[in-house]
């Protein structure tokens, strides 16, 4: 860009300054939120690593229970008959830190000895563990070490006991050393462990005689590794598994990547709709300077060079715009991250560690992003602008005739492309992006049809206004008249309402779904578990907790519920509920069963499961008869006939329901994890709950809690799920607002020399205020009840598409009138938000100066 | 022998360095602080070696856990029928990390922690193969008992059978399974067995040999095997012992000479260049008769040096010895430069020969302190 040229584009800056500082504030919002999203998604997975960090660095496999742990006599076997070296031992579960409020952290029992051959003392710069440490944590009951970070978090010194709570039990851990390490990674990861000797860590965790894990190093492409291999895959039984180190991540991890794509989705679609509020601002500003660009053609000024300036303008407010919105994405990412992580942590697994890290990739994709926008929605405005015929210039219909001509094409790309949205989401895929990008697809086609709907719906207000005064009759058409600029704010403003809206149908649908399925699920008075029962923790109650329980005066009866988190080669991570009565009984929604409810229950007590629809869709199972699932039992791998696959929407791992004798009797384990208690007719719920927990909680602690506080909590989680979703809405909203608002702004003000015709022709400031108000708020509505049929699409394609395609579960769609009447309501409140201050304006300008403008 | 001791002290200190990284506001080079006040502070509830004892055998080769160090150390060099030459080194060590076990649930719980080291040189080849391990003694994995006699740790073995013993070892290139028959009486070395280590009192240690072991069965090396024969040492000792300050290593011989008698020396090094009084020997005649030896009685001369690649510590590697009361002079000549074990804690043991005026056979050095 040349100096003049340069003079042009700061003078117009500066001249309209609030215009551009919007479009600064939008860019910077769109490219915070697709900042935050990412850190907060970067993040989680560093979370998770670190989390799952095996402080056995160099081993190569890892074996494991696919249930629980497995009898420590296969460490020996291994060792003393198979010979095999380079074997550490491990136990382990999940603790929660009582001083540090409930903070989970992972209780590690381990081998000093064993694990020896792990360590690279040369790459973890590890200091030294004194022989009196290593002393006491061996020959002492309850000692253990935690890490210096954690240690100066918690306030606690060498010596301290620090108190655990485990299930339903309380621990207590004497700390006799510090760990820490020069390997940052490392030490991060040490944050969220306890360290003890092993035989200490089968004790507190009540896992005496068992092991979570061995880790081994083997090399597989020797002929001895294969070997090895093999005879310890011979040795191992079926519930016990050999696995490569690499695979371990991805199970879980895979889980929780559709959550952080839809994340990812989200902050894309408040991006998008930048793009219409940065394509709004920028041909603006080509449609004010047509005189000044006509001027400067006309003396020589080349098509090219206008072309640059406008696109260097709209580059230079871009990086602007991407580099604010970066450090406000980096604030903003804080919190998400917290909530991302909570999530996690409520609904997928434990994360011990809660990282938060800002990745260089991070930063200069969302700077790309931002500056990709500004591009691609400056290009056709600069365009445009270098197109100015210098004898036209003057004439402004030109425009209008040349955008008029365009929206038949307009209207059928925008079809195309919806069509094209349509047939991916028809697809036969399990796909979530290919659903994500039919989702823009559509959106994007949906805005290219705005143009042609906004000129049918304002000839239909000037009919609906035809009776009344001329100024109310000139609005829609005034509106018609410029739809190359209404059209445009019509079409962000309804893009983002219609995402809003979808959003909100969408989460509406899923909770009120949810609640009907407590309803179902959660038939029994009371219900007893443990108090910190972290979602990774392999902790039990007693099974002798339900005698006890039946005994109380005024119990009717009691069933309980064993959950144990499986891991199979053949349907991957999820839970296997073993149940002593169907606590949903005849309630109990099914997608298919093989007969009616109650007596499904008797047949499925010999060798029969039930599978959530989750757990069928994630394997690929069509619901009907003949389907079988392959397990392995501690007697080996047993064929289970699936008698039904039902609605849950407790478990996005998916869910085995099994009758507690059928899982007694293959699987030895003598655990429960709650109990449902029904009491007797005529008692009050709460007053039994208040007699149990007095009578049950002498040297426990119980989780007792009456089927509505159950239920409550419940809720209370689900809405903590879509806290991010939905804060992230409100962003998406703010962008829409923000983009409307200078549009709008930008539209009015312009009109300068026409409100000054109309002052002159006798209109009154408040009769043109008027217009201005009903102006944008027709436009507000037109959008508003354009985003109603888009809003609903989409949330149809949220709800049985990318829900399904991300968790594998069918909600029910549920429609409320207040989302329809909250859409039109933001809509319209962002339009006439919009015209207070053209409408301000408008008392302090000078007619004449107003038309002598021009 | 200290020496051992310092070995032990040392390697345990390093693995559990290694083993995990704790910071107690320590640094790595207080290792050395650590191993001095991990032999000289924690002995207390342990009972010291006084005074001298009755040995019972077989009894006497299982554990004494209240002492709170004890090995099983076991050398030898063996030939194959075509004359090809080979050295071993066995070698347990128990040590108790508190003098009483308590009772508890988990059977991983133990006070005690054992090691061992596994050496073969190949001498033909140039070759010499090392390596250890460790094990808490819980759940069977790693122990000693007396009746019948039998230390191990994972699938390497000591076993008695009668008079005799099975030793059993395998890394992943080398195994030896060698069955042991002593030729000769079980000898008590020092004072009765009672083997003083510096002039304070308790610090000594309970110490015997069997000193020429007849040895025979096979080896393997990267698959190779070979049936072997030869004469093998075991020296037994255990003690609550501390190590004097000043001393700064160790050269221990063991040597089996072809007249039918053997001749077990050592010398402690002084940090200030010296040799420690409290050195000492034994010449043991044909017939199993002992001769104690003071540190006045012999006299070690080194003749060259050998520099290790891997460590760039220089080791003495050719010695004259001298007995002047009973008219012996021996050169001992390493077979193989390189019988370094590069374990937790490095040093050099390994088979030699030995030559001299009308004198000949062959025996085991161990050095360190370098």
């Amino acid at each position: 860009m040349n100096y003049p040229l340069f003079l042009v584009s700061t003078g117009y800056i500066r001249k309209h300054l609030l215009q551009n500082l919007l479009l600064v504030v939008g860019i910077a919002f769109g490219v915070a939120l697709v900042v935050s999203v990412d850190i907060a998604n970067q993040s989680a997975i560093r979370s998770f690593t670190l989390s799952k960090e095996m402080l056995s660095s160099k081993s190569t496999h890892h074996i494991s229970g696919t249930y629980s742990d497995f009898d420590e006599k296969i460490y020996k076997d291994l060792k003393l008959n198979l010979g095999i070296r380079n074997l550490a031992p491990i136990v382990e579960d999940y603790v929660n830190i009582v001083e540090l409020g409930g903070r989970a952290a992972r209780l590690v029992g381990v081998d000093f000895f064993a694990d020896l051959i792990f360590y690279d003392s040369q790459s973890s710069s590890i200091t030294n563990l004194p022989q009196n440490i290593l002393s006491e944590l061996m020959t002492k009951p309850n000692t253990g070490l935690i890490s210096r970070d954690l240690a100066d978090d918690a306030g606690i010194h060498t010596g301290d006991v620090v108190e655990l709570s485990y299930g339903s039990r309380t621990l207590n851990i004497e700390i006799v050393g510090l760990l820490s390490s020069k390997d940052d990674e490392l030490r991060e990861s040490l944050g969220g462990l306890l360290i003890a000797d092993i035989s200490t860590a089968q004790e507190l965790l009540d896992k005496v005689g068992s092991l979570s894990r061995i880790d081994l190093l083997i090399d597989e492409n020797t002929p001895q590794g294969t070997q090895d291999l093999e005879r310890i895959r011979d040795l191992l039984p079926a519930v016990v598994e050999i696995k490569k180190k690499d695979n371990l991540l991805g199970s879980t991890e895979s889980i929780t990547r559709s959550f952080e794509l839809n994340l990812t989705a989200l902050s894309l679609l408040a991006l998008f709709v930048g793009v219409f509020l940065i394509y709004n601002i920028v041909s603006f500003s080509v449609i004010q300077r047509r005189s000044i660009i006509g001027t400067l053609r006309s003396i020589g000024v080349t098509r090219r060079q206008i072309f640059k300036m406008i696109l260097v303008e709209a580059l230079i407010i871009g990086i602007l715009g991407s580099l604010i919105g970066v450090i406000g994405g980096i604030l903003l990412g804080r919190g998400i991250v917290e909530l991302v992580t909570g999530t996690i942590n409520d609904l997928y697994f434990t994360l011990t560690v809660t990282s938060f890290s800002v990745s260089v990739k991070t930063i200069i994709k969302a700077m790309s992003a931002g500056i990709l926008a500004v591009l691609i929605a400056a290009v056709v405005p600069a365009y445009e602008a270098s197109r100015i015929n210098p004898i036209n210039v003057l004439r402004r219909s030109e425009l209008e005739k040349y955008f008029v001509k365009t929206v038949p094409f307009l209207t059928l790309s925008g079809l195309v492309f919806i069509g094209l949205g349509f047939v991916l989401i028809i697809l036969p895929t399990k796909s979530l992006v290919l659903s994500l990008i039919s989702v823009f697809l559509i959106l994007f086609g949906a805005s290219l049809i705005v143009p042609v709907c906004t000129v049918n719906s304002m000839r239909f207000f000037s009919l609906i206004l035809s009776k009344t005064s001329v100024i109310w009759r000139m609005a829609p058409r005034n509106i018609i008249r410029s739809t190359s600029r209404t059209g445009v704010a019509i079409a962000s403003l309804a893009v983002a309402i219609s995402v809003i809206l979808s959003v909100s149908i969408m989460i509406g649908s899923f909770r009120s779904t949810v609640v009907s399925w407590l309803d179902t699920a959660l038939t029994a008075d009371i219900f007893i578990s443990m108090p910190s029962q972290n979602i990774s923790s392999q902790a039990g109650l007693d099974q002798a907790l339900k005698n006890e329980v039946e005994n109380f005066p005024g119990i009717d009866r009691v069933a309980t519920v064993r959950r144990v988190l499986f891991q199979s080669p053949g349907y991957g991570s999820f839970s296997l509920v073993a149940v002593t009565e169907d606590l949903a009984v005849k309630n109990r929604r099914f997608i298919w069963n093989r007969d009616d409810n109650e007596r499904l229950w008797d047949q499925i007590q010999d060798s029969s499961v039930l599978v959530s629809e989750v757990f069928a869709y994630r394997n690929g199972i069509k619901p009907g008869p003949g389907n079988v699932i392959e397990l392995p039992t501690d007697k080996g791998i047993k064929e289970f006939e699936i008698a039904g696959v039902y609605y849950d929407y407790g478990s996005q791992t998916g869910v085995v329901l099994i009758s507690d004798d059928l899982f007694r009797s293959y699987w030895n384990d003598g655990k429960i994890n709650s109990l449902g208690v029904y009491i007797s007719p005529g008692l009050e719920v709460d007053k039994t709950v208040d007699e149990l927990r007095g009578y049950l909680s002498k040297d426990r602690s119980l989780l007792i809690r009456s089927n509505t506080a159950l239920k409550k909590s419940a809720i209370n989680t689900f809405d903590k799920t879509f806290t991010v979703t939905s804060a992230l809405r409100i962003l998406i909203a703010i962008v829409a607002f923000i983009s409307v608002l200078s549009s709008l702004m930008a539209l009015q003000l312009e009109r300068g020399r026409e409100f000054g015709v109309f002052r002159s022709l006798g209109m009154t400031v408040s009769q043109l205020r008027g217009m201005v108000f009903l102006e944008n708020g027709l436009i507000g509505l037109t959008a508003g009840l354009f985003s109603i049929p888009l809003g609903v699409t989409l949330s149809l394609i949220l709800i049985y598409v990318i829900n399904l395609r991300s968790f594998g579960w069918t909600l029910d769609f549920v429609i409320k009138p207040q989302y329809f009447i909250e859409a039109v309501l933001i809509a319209l409140v962002a339009a006439i938000t919009a015209g207070i201050y053209p409408a301000y304006r408008l008392s302090k300008e000078n007619v004449g100066r107003l038309i002598r403008e021009e | 022998m200290n020496l051992r001791q310092i070995i032990f002290v040392i390697s345990l200190v390093l693995l559990a360095g290694i083993a995990t990284s704790c910071d107690d506001n320590r640094s790595a080079q207080d290792a050395g602080n650590i191993a001095q006040s991990l032999s000289g502070n924690d002995a207390g509830g342990f009972k010291r070696v006084q005074m001298p004892r009755e040995f019972k055998f077989p009894q006497d080769f299982g554990p004494h856990p209240e002492y709170q160090t004890e090995w099983w150390y076991y050398t030898g060099n063996l030939t194959d029928p075509s004359g090809r030459d080979f050295g071993y080194q066995l070698t347990f060590f128990r040590r108790a990390l508190s003098p009483h076990d308590i009772k508890r649930e988990s059977n991983w719980a133990s006070n005690q922690i054992y090691f061992a080291h596994f050496a073969l040189t190949d001498i033909e080849n140039g070759k010499f193969y090392s390596s250890e391990s460790w094990s808490r003694g819980a759940m069977g994995l790693a122990g000693a008992q007396s009746a019948p006699f039998r230390v191990w740790i994972d699938n390497w073995s000591v076993k008695g059978e009668g008079k005799n013993f099975t030793l059993k070892a395998e890394d992943s290139s080398v195994s030896i399974d060698l069955l042991l028959q002593p030729l000769k009486p079980t000898v008590l070395q020092g004072d009765k067995g009672l083997s003083q280590k510096s002039g304070e009192v308790g610090n000594a240690s309970y110490y015997f040999s069997q000193t020429r072991i007849d040895s025979s069965g096979t080896i393997s090396i990267d698959g190779q095997k070979f049936e072997v024969g030869g004469l093998s040492w075991l020296d037994r000792e255990w003690s609550t012992s501390a190590l004097g300050e000043d001393q700064k290593g160790w050269d221990w011989f063991s040597l089996q000479l072809e007249d039918g008698r053997e001749i077990m020396l050592y010398q402690l090094r002084l940090k200030d260049g010296g040799i420690d009084p409290f050195s000492s020997g034994s010449l043991i005649g044909t017939s199993g008769d002992v001769t104690p030896l003071k540190a006045g009685d012999f006299e070690i001369e080194v003749l060259d040096t050998w520099k290790s690649p891997n460590t760039k510590v220089v080791y003495p590697s050719k010695w004259q010895i001298s007995i002047p009361k009973h008219d012996i002079v021996l050169t001992v000549i390493p077979l193989l430069g390189n019988q370094e074990l590069l374990v937790s804690f490095t040093y050099w043991e390994g088979a030699v020969k030995v030559v001299g005026d009308g004198l000949s056979g062959k025996g085991y050095v161990e050095l360190t302190g370098y």
